[in-house]
């Protein structure tokens, strides 16, 4: 399938990559931003939580007169080891966090320093309590030996006044407790020499003391103060409030992708819509389409192809065809317009006239041919086909300024293939000259086809290679007997026998190849012809005389001073002279040549003596079937003398035909007949002697 | 329950003991280790192709060295004496003034130093990347076709990594499967009621704080101390504290290797540090008890 983009779904297309692109980015970017911010906000909030552990291992080391330095080291190290980058996303906090960092360093050095500070002063403090109970011993071993000096009491007093402030100015981190007895201390000189040399240490111990001291609190204090501390704090709260405001950008962000989504899918209902309201359209097209499919295009009537369809779907379906008769005459006088409007008329009378209750359906199956299917029980077919054929028959077609009557033949089958076996019957029924007959298998009529194709092809074949030839049979004069002229007959020669041509004629005429038979006889008839001094009679039809063509060849031959005088064309005397006025014409112009005319199988069918005064004609001829009877039916008899008495009055010479013995013969003799023809006089050769 | 129970309740009394026992077993790469070890021992990383880490840091003299100060290229004399590299790795920062904080930038101070090994990052690339043994090595380890100088200084530290000496008799006393003598027991004593243990505690006994040389009575010979590094005038003669583990096998002492034995530093930490005179019994005491924390190297 090959799949076509228009602009409008590459746009929607593009839209949906653009949207899915869109939404992957953003999710992704998204992400990204959380888990870093998330990750930047949980690691201040670890430095802030190892701050304030490290804070805490700081005031035990100063607290506890045992520690362990390692987790002042430790918890330095794990800070220091934390890097962190987010210069990018948070450039304001991220300068901040610069200087924290700062801080922290300085915070550091000022731990390094206040250990160093923190060891001096533990040491002394273990210094004093060891030494201020060494002092007491010596003091005590000098009121033992009797030497008790009060000022060494009162120095000892002091010193162990010192030493207890100092445990206390520790805790309490105020030196104000120091500040006492230090005077005293510093100046007293001991006469006893062991207190004079711990004095020295002690002095020693308490100037260290007192030097670190203020350093000591002070640094202590920095260590301690939080405001570093909270500086993360802040930038961790800032950093907080900044994402929660980004956050509120991704929401409107989303919301603005969802409408645009949104959008999107409107704009894809409203494709799929327009597609589906183009189905409809379409739908609509093709029925319309499928109805002038199943139309005929001139009369309105359903065609051919619409009659296959139905044919399945009626069960037990009868089919008439209504066939106009000679309506090919009709048109070829009137031309195909008038044709066509009679054709129109027609159809719309049909479906008028034909009762609506057998709910019938009107076709137009060929040219002339109408077809009326409905279901068997309805109605009885020949009924039907009468009460149409009446209809028609009665009723007076107006096309433009001529009023026409028709007559009509019909064949019907409810036999299937109906259409073959109504075509049959309509055929069979023109043959056999009934205007209706309803198809039966004994019609047999397919037979006949085979029959008519087979000779065809004899007579096509015949055609082409020549076996086509003139026959002569003379005819006499009755009186004597003596040979006036020949009648030209065509023969076939076929299988090695030479046949009549007569059986051949309709098939001929059907296939369009009767006039080339008409002008092979006549172009051979010529030539044997023209240097003799015989007299021929050649037949012609109404056709032949309405090929234009035909009738331009015979006349370029024919109308020759040469010969005219020896040729006398026969008619025959058949509904065709129904065309009156063309035949008229035709012996009018014929008389112009001197050629002569007679009127062939007079006495057969619809004999006119009217038409025959009108026609300038010089001889009849009578109907074989006539003279075969002429002794032993009376009334052939009579017939045969009326015609030669009418004949006689009016100055037309008479010739018999099928005069086939001398009983025949005799009796003509009798009755005046003017000539003769017959086996008697003599059979048709193919050379005159 | 009741093992876990016990674990939970040492592990509870180690944290707040003020020394704390090696871990038997430290997490270190073992290839990178060998690697280093032979790196360690290449003397061709020296100006003079005859001066090696090892060369300063002897295995049998307690992976520092006895003279007094060490001899460098073209026999340049240090100026501190050589610390032991043993636990080095719980030390936390490397020097004496604790300039630099891992193993790994402490390798490129004796490289550096004119009188030391004296060789630049690309004196030491120059010769590794010549040298095939090194080269199939390295490639092998560090997946790689250039050596660099910081390829050789970690695994070199790697090295350094591996040389710790657990279960000591300490440690073993700590973990209750040693007993001290009653001398060593005294020892522990007034290692804590002078107030030695206020700088020598954690799992190093000391090397976890800087310290002041010279608390309580000023010491004089303060060479490289941590001052020649801040310039802050509190930080003149101040070190990192000095680790006590293996004390015993590491003399001279101090930074400036002043104290020839282990009794001469014990009196000398006791006057300058904790301003008091021990006296000889006490020395003595002391310096049983330090001697319990030599320890082995591990397999």
């Amino acid at each position: 399938m090959k799949v076509i983009f228009t602009k409008k779904m590459l746009l929607v297309i593009l839209l949906g990559v653009f949207v899915v692109i869109s939404v992957f980015y953003f999710n992704y970017y998204t992400q990204r931003f959380l888990v870093k911010s998330n990750k930047i906000i949980s690691t201040l909030e670890k430095i802030r939580s190892l701050e304030l552990r490290l804070n805490y291992e700081i005031l035990k080391n100063g607290v506890f007169l045992y520690s362990n330095n390692d987790f002042i080291a430790q918890n330095i190290k794990k800070i220091e080891e934390i890097k962190i980058d987010f210069k990018d996303l948070y450039p304001l906090e991220y300068k901040k966090f610069i200087e924290y960092k700062k801080n922290l360093q300085k915070k550091i050095n000022y731990i390094y320093q206040f250990q160093i500070l923190n060891s001096s002063i533990k040491n002394s403090i273990i210094f004093f309590n060891k030494e201020i109970n060494y002092l007491s011993d010596l003091i005590f071993e000098e009121i033992k030996n009797g030497r008790f000096n009060i000022n060494d009491y009162l120095f000892f007093q002091k010193a162990n006044s010192f030493v207890i402030s100092l445990f206390i100015s520790r805790n309490a981190l105020d030196r104000d407790f120091l500040v006492n007895n230090i005077s005293f201390i510093k100046n007293y000189t001991s006469s006893n020499e062991k207190i004079d040399i711990f004095k020295k240490l002690f002095l020693i111990h308490m100037n260290v003391v007192l030097k670190n001291y203020p350093l000591y609190k002070r640094l202590l204090n920095q260590i301690i103060d939080e405001s570093n501390i909270d500086l993360i704090k802040d930038i961790k709260t800032e950093i907080f409030h900044k994402e929660q405001e980004k956050i509120k950008a991704f929401r409107y962000f989303s919301y603005i992708l969802i409408m645009f989504i949104i959008f999107i899918s409107f704009f894809i209902a409203y494709l799929l819509a327009r597609i589906e309201i183009d189905k409809i359209k379409l739908k609509k097209s093709v029925n319309k389409l499928k109805e002038i499919v199943n139309k005929d295009f001139l009369t309105g009537l359903l065609n051919r192809m619409k009659f296959n369809k139905d044919i399945k779907k009626i069960q037990n379906p009868v089919l008439l065809i209504l066939n106009i008769n000679r309506f090919k005459n009709f048109n070829d006088i009137y031309g195909t317009k008038h044709g066509d409007l009679l054709l129109k008329k027609v159809a719309r009378y049909l479906t008028k006239v034909t009762p609506p209750e057998i709910e019938a359906k009107f076709y137009r199956l060929g040219s002339d041919d109408f077809g009326v299917l409905y279901q068997k029980d309805k109605i009885d077919s020949i009924e039907l086909a009468n009460y149409l054929k009446n209809k028609i028959e009665s009723y007076v077609f107006k096309i433009r300024k001529l009023r026409v009557s028709l007559s009509v033949s019909i064949g019907i089958a409810d036999i299937p293939p109906l259409l073959e076996n109504a075509d049959m019957a309509l055929k069979a029924a023109k043959e056999r000259r009934k205007n209706i007959l309803k198809y039966s298998p004994s019609l047999d009529i397919r037979k006949k086809i085979q029959e008519n194709i087979k000779k065809y092809n004899i007579i096509y074949s015949a055609l082409k290679e020549d076996r086509i030839i003139p026959y002569f049979q003379p005819i006499v004069k009755i009186k004597d007997k003596s040979i006036v002229k020949y009648e030209v007959l065509a023969r076939i020669k076929h299988d090695n026998k030479v046949e009549s041509i007569s059986s051949y004629l309709k098939v001929a005429k059907e296939n369009k190849i009767y006039s080339e038979l008409t002008s092979k006889i006549f172009d051979k008839t010529y030539t044997y012809v023209k240097d003799k001094n015989i007299k021929v009679s050649m037949n012609l039809s109404i056709e032949d005389i309405l090929d234009k063509e035909l009738m331009k060849n015979i006349f370029s031959k024919y109308a020759n001073k040469n010969i005219s005088h020896k040729v006398t064309f026969e008619m025959l005397e058949s509904e065709a002279i129904e065309d009156y006025e063309i035949i008229k014409k035709f012996i009018n112009s014929l008389k112009k040549y001197k050629i002569q005319v007679a009127l062939d199988d007079f006495g057969s069918g619809y004999s006119n003596f009217a038409h025959i005064l009108n026609l300038n004609i010089d001889y009849i001829k009578i109907d074989g079937s006539l003279i075969r009877n002429i002794t032993n039916n009376y009334k052939s008899y009579q017939l045969v003398k009326l015609i030669v008495d009418f004949c006689k009055q009016n100055n037309i010479k008479t010739i018999a035909e099928y005069v086939e013995n001398e009983k025949i013969h005799k009796k003509l003799v009798e009755i005046g007949v003017d000539y003769g023809q017959g086996y008697y006089y003599g059979k048709p050769m193919s050379e005159i002697l | 329950m009741k093992r876990i129970i016990f674990i939970i309740f040492l592990k509870y009394l180690y944290a707040f003991n003020l020394i704390t026992p090696i871990p038997e077993h430290i997490k270190i790469d073992k290839q990178k280790a060998k690697l280093g070890k032979y790196l360690f021992m290449d003397s061709r990383l020296s100006a003079d192709k005859k001066v090696a880490c090892i060369s300063c840091h002897k295995p049998n003299e307690g992976w520092a060295d006895k003279r007094r100060v060490s001899i460098g290229v073209f026999g340049k004399k240090g100026r501190v004496n050589s610390p032991t590299i043993l636990n080095a790795v719980f030390n936390f920062r490397q020097f004496w003034n604790g300039r630099v904080k891992s193993l790994k930038e402490q390798v490129f101070g004796p490289l550096h130093t004119t009188f030391e090994m004296n060789m630049s990052k690309k004196d030491v690339e120059k010769f590794v990347n010549k040298n095939s043994f090194y080269k199939k090595l390295f490639k092998k380890i560090y997946h790689t076709n250039y050596i660099t100088a910081d390829m050789v200084a970690d695994a070199i530290a790697e090295f350094e990594k591996s040389l710790i000496t657990p279960n000591c008799k300490y440690d073993l006393y700590l973990k209750g499967k040693a007993k001290l003598t009653p001398l060593e027991m005294r020892g522990k004593i007034l290692f804590k009621k002078y107030g030695c243990i206020t700088c020598h505690n954690g799992v190093n006994i000391g090397g976890n704080s800087f310290e002041k040389m010279g608390l309580i009575i000023p010491y004089k010979n303060c060479i490289d101390d941590r001052y020649e590094i801040t310039h802050n005038v509190l930080d003149k003669c101040v070190y990192k504290v000095p680790t006590l583990r293996n004390i015993s096998l590491t003399a001279p002492y101090f930074h400036d290797g002043s104290a020839k034995t282990l009794k001469e530093a014990i009196s000398n930490m006791g006057y300058y540090n904790l301003g008091i005179r021990l006296k000889l019994d006490e020395v003595k005491a002391i310096e049983a008890f330090l001697k319990t924390f030599t320890g082995e190297l591990n397999k």
